[in-house]
């Protein structure tokens, strides 16, 4: 009885180990190189998209995709990297500094030449991105935004109804919010859409603007105001304080949605809220063209608008400063062919990888590419494989930032001149509704000042620049969240506890370098 | 029946094995994954007292005694969280254990079986739902401005309660919906141990004259002594590991004075600068507390004369 127990039992344990080693695929036979890339959110399917099937082709490669959510990004890279997974370029990439040390991504400097790679050889080359060098080597590819299409997104038809302008200073806008609440009799709808945790840094942008603080949108720890040699961090900044004293008032009126501090998924929430109403006004990305083509269908009734920049009284409107992005594509030290990874970032930089990952493919997506970025769309073929989306989901963060276009770096001396004379892709159909070059012309209302010290990174000063940002968000979201009479107290224990992170001596490692390279 | 007791005891180590060698074939896979995943991996520790990187290697990363562990238990941030840590589980683990056994009672008293079995399945349904989704409901039901919870709290008199946003409520909103989600579920071992007990002690009983309360407090609750002591001295082991997914779902910054706790500090601090030595020397400490709590539970329930794990 006890055999039979016992073999019936081995018996049973040992059936699904014969399935998995008894079945499988046959071994691979040779082809094309595989190139696995880890991109976060895709959400097309990559073994039948028309898009990479034609990269696929044009490479000769064979492409695998690695991602996660949009949420869960950061965690994954980090993963990846430091597991070593068998990836073989990874994007939206922090801390370089820390991959390089530890071995995890190679240098590109070796396989690049400016005759056989003139993108990534004048990206890496530029004046903008020489801090970034480590031992005198380009180590990652900075992903490069186009512009800035992201706007303080107004429900218009709201405004009219109750009969107001445009806020032009911050008591209007304010008399705005508070209308747009009263005109929901169940008291649901709030006035300015916010997330909170890290994207406290984002979602308070518009504000910080109006009341002339310049902030921006990657990294607040990072963010100084510098006059006269001169650099003070813009949380210890009176200016500060009232930009996050006029939230603080919104926020005790209902103005601010209540539970900003635990949401964590900007932009996705903020839209949601406003595509059912729950908001009036809320910071997003492509609000011309994405975010109003979808009110629309959702209300047919809905207009757009945009917040336009004023001066809170007293104060000088100042632009959020330095690139929107500050991540990276690298090639690990994984990667069994990294020449041709290398390979395929320069593809996806050049311009018929940027037109085939914007407008899709050549003769079934679109006809025609004039100069100016205006391409004949396909509009039946398009809408049957992406639905109403403007561009390929694939468009940004595969070679570049939010890019809807094409940065000529090859076409100029030097890659700032390039990104100067930057080429949005839209399609002829919009080209009236001018929406997207509308985008990128209302996002540099807010956007667009540099920051000279934005790439400055300093690896080894890790502990202490993990405590500011944690300082930061925390500080802010309990200044805007304060209860009434207690605003006061708050920005007072947020000032001693920057003090007690050592924000001083943080502000004085970028004095120094400030001084030494820059002044 | 005795001599065979005394054959037992007296076997030699190789007999008995040979006697048993079908039952210990039996264990063998289940032993081999034991030392595999959990045993051997134990060198892992070691990452704790190195500056570890993935690409180097144990062999290849640079050995740095107890820096990690000076770093972590000098920082305002961890130890902030390790308080939390203890007080929040802790009042799961007190709560938690007091109201398990106190559904397990109740239920065992009903005597309308589809009313029993019925509760019994209301009660346990919440442990299968993750926290993931728990959070998203709670989100809902206790939004300060939008939930249902509010607005009943408002209606009634009570005036509105931040559940999620307030330090004041924050711990006890994890300690009492961490029961609620789980009191169920715990109640089913109890209720097995409450089944074992001899019916006749209660028919013994109730011929002597004791009351319901009097079974209960000499018969039924002698008679759970022992699951209660294993149970309690299991989850007093790994005391330190619990919370990480509801924490992490329910919290935001307003709130992390009172209910930031180890994972989710070291999970906040990781997702900027990844370091699995810190990490590991994290989860060293809390190990080393466990398995002392564990050792020191596990010996005066056997020095009270009362069941014990070893």
């Amino acid at each position: 009885m006890k055999k039979a127990s016992l073999f019936m039992l081995l018996g049973m344990m040992l059936l699904p180990v014969l399935f998995v080693w008894g079945g499988g695929q046959p071994p691979a036979e040779e082809g094309p190189v595989t190139i696995t890339i880890y991109r976060g959110g895709i959400t097309i399917d990559p073994e039948t998209d028309p898009v990479v099937l034609e990269l696929e082709k044009r490479l000769n490669v064979d492409l695998k995709f690695v991602t996660a959510p949009w949420s869960e990004n950061r965690q994954k890279v980090n993963l990846i990297l430091s597991t070593g997974d068998d990836v073989d370029i990874v994007t939206t990439v922090d801390n370089i500094p820390k991959w390089q040390s530890e071995g995890a991504i190679i240098a590109l400097d070796e396989y690049i030449g400016e005759g056989s790679h003139p993108y990534i050889y004048k990206i890496t080359n530029s004046t903008t991105f020489t801090p970034l060098k480590i031992e005198g080597k380009a180590w990652a590819i900075p992903q490069v935004p186009l512009g800035v299409a992201w706007g303080t997104m107004v429900r218009q038809d709201w405004l009219d109804e109750l009969g107001m302008d445009p806020p032009q200073d911050e008591e209007q806008l304010y008399k705005a919010l508070k209308g747009f609440k009263e005109m929901d009799p169940s008291g649901q709808t709030t006035g300015f859409q916010f997330e909170g945790d890290r994207q406290i840094r984002r979602t308070t942008i518009p504000i910080m603007s109006i009341f002339g603080v310049p902030s921006s949108f990657w990294d607040q720890h990072v963010n100084f105001d510098i006059r006269g040699g001169k650099l003070t961090h813009i949380c210890t900044m009176d200016k500060t304080k009232a930009a996050l004293k006029y939230m603080n008032r919104l926020y005790n009126e209902g103005l601010i949605n209540h539970d900003f501090p635990s949401m964590n998924s900007f932009p996705q929430l903020t839209e949601k809220y406003i595509m059912t109403g729950k908001a009036g006004m809320g910071w997003v990305i492509n609000p011309f063209t994405s975010q109003a083509a979808r009110l629309k269908e959702i209300d047919p009734g809905s207009e757009v608008s945009l917040l336009q920049p004023f001066s809170a009284k007293g104060y000088e409107f100042r632009r959020a400063q330095g690139m929107m992005v500050q991540i990276y594509a690298v090639v690990t030290s994984k990667s069994k062919n990294p020449a041709k990874a290398i390979e395929c970032l320069e593809y996806f930089q050049s311009l018929a990888g940027r037109r085939l990952l914007v407008a899709g493919v050549e003769g079934v997506h679109w006809s025609s590419f004039s100069a100016e970025g205006i391409f004949e769309r396909n509009e039946a073929r398009w809408e049957q494989d992406y639905g109403k989306q403007l561009y390929h989901p694939l468009n940004f963060y595969l070679g570049q930032g939010n890019c809807e276009g094409y940065v000529p770096a090859k076409d100029y001396a030097t890659f700032e001149e390039a990104y100067a004379n930057a080429v949005p892709f839209v399609p002829a159909s919009k080209k009236d509704e001018a929406n997207v070059r509308l985008e990128y012309k209302e996002g540099a209302k807010w956007f667009g000042d540099p920051n000279p010290v934005q790439f400055v990174l300093f690896p080894e000063h890790n502990d202490l620049e993990n405590a500011v940002i944690d300082a930061i968000v925390i500080g802010w979201t309990k200044c805007i969240a304060a209860k009434p009479g207690e605003f006061e107290n708050t920005w007072e224990d947020h000032q001693a506890e920057l003090k007690r992170v050592g924000l001083d001596r943080w502000t004085a490692l970028y004095q120094d370098y400030y001084d030494k390279n820059i002044k | 029946m005795p001599n065979q007791l005394r054959e037992i005891r007296h076997d030699p180590l190789g007999k008995h094995i040979r006697r048993y060698r079908y039952l210990y074939l039996m264990i063998l896979p289940a032993l081999a994954w034991l030392i595999i995943f959990r045993y051997l991996p134990i060198y892992g520790v070691t990452m704790a007292f190195q500056n570890f990187s993935l690409n180097k290697g144990f062999f290849g990363s640079p050995f740095v005694g107890l820096k990690h562990f000076q770093w972590l238990l000098s920082d305002p941030g961890f130890k902030r969280a390790f308080i939390n840590t203890w007080l929040i589980n802790v009042g799961k683990l007190a709560l938690g254990f007091t109201s398990t056994i106190a559904l397990a009672i109740l239920i065992n008293e009903m005597r309308h079986i589809l009313v029993k079995r019925s509760i019994q399945t209301i009660t346990y349904m919440p442990h299968f739902v993750s926290w993931v989704i728990m959070a998203g409901i709670f989100n809902s039901l206790f939004a300060y401005e939008t939930g249902a919870v509010s607005h009943l709290l408002e209606v009634i008199g009570l005036g509105k309660f931040d559940f999620l946003q307030d330090n004041r409520y924050f711990r006890v909103f994890v300690v009492v919906s961490h029961v609620w989600k789980e009191v169920g579920w715990g109640s089913i071992i109890y209720l097995a141990a409450i089944a074992a007990i001899n019916p006749e002690l209660y028919e013994a009983a109730w011929v002597d004259g004791a009351g319901r309360f009097r079974q209960l407090l000499y018969i039924t609750l002698p008679g759970i002594a022992s699951t209660m002591i294993i149970v309690f001295i299991l989850n007093l082991g790994s005391v330190l590991n619990w919370s990480f997914d509801q924490v992490y779902n329910l919290y935001s910054p307003l709130v992390y004075e009172t209910g930031d706790i180890m994972q989710t500090y070291i999970i906040r601090n990781l997702s900027h600068n990844p370091n699995f030595s810190r990490l590991a020397a994290a989860g060293f400490i809390r190990s080393f507390i466990g398995m002392t709590l564990l050792v020191v539970a596990n010996s005066l329930a056997r020095r009270w004369g009362r069941a014990s794990i070893y």
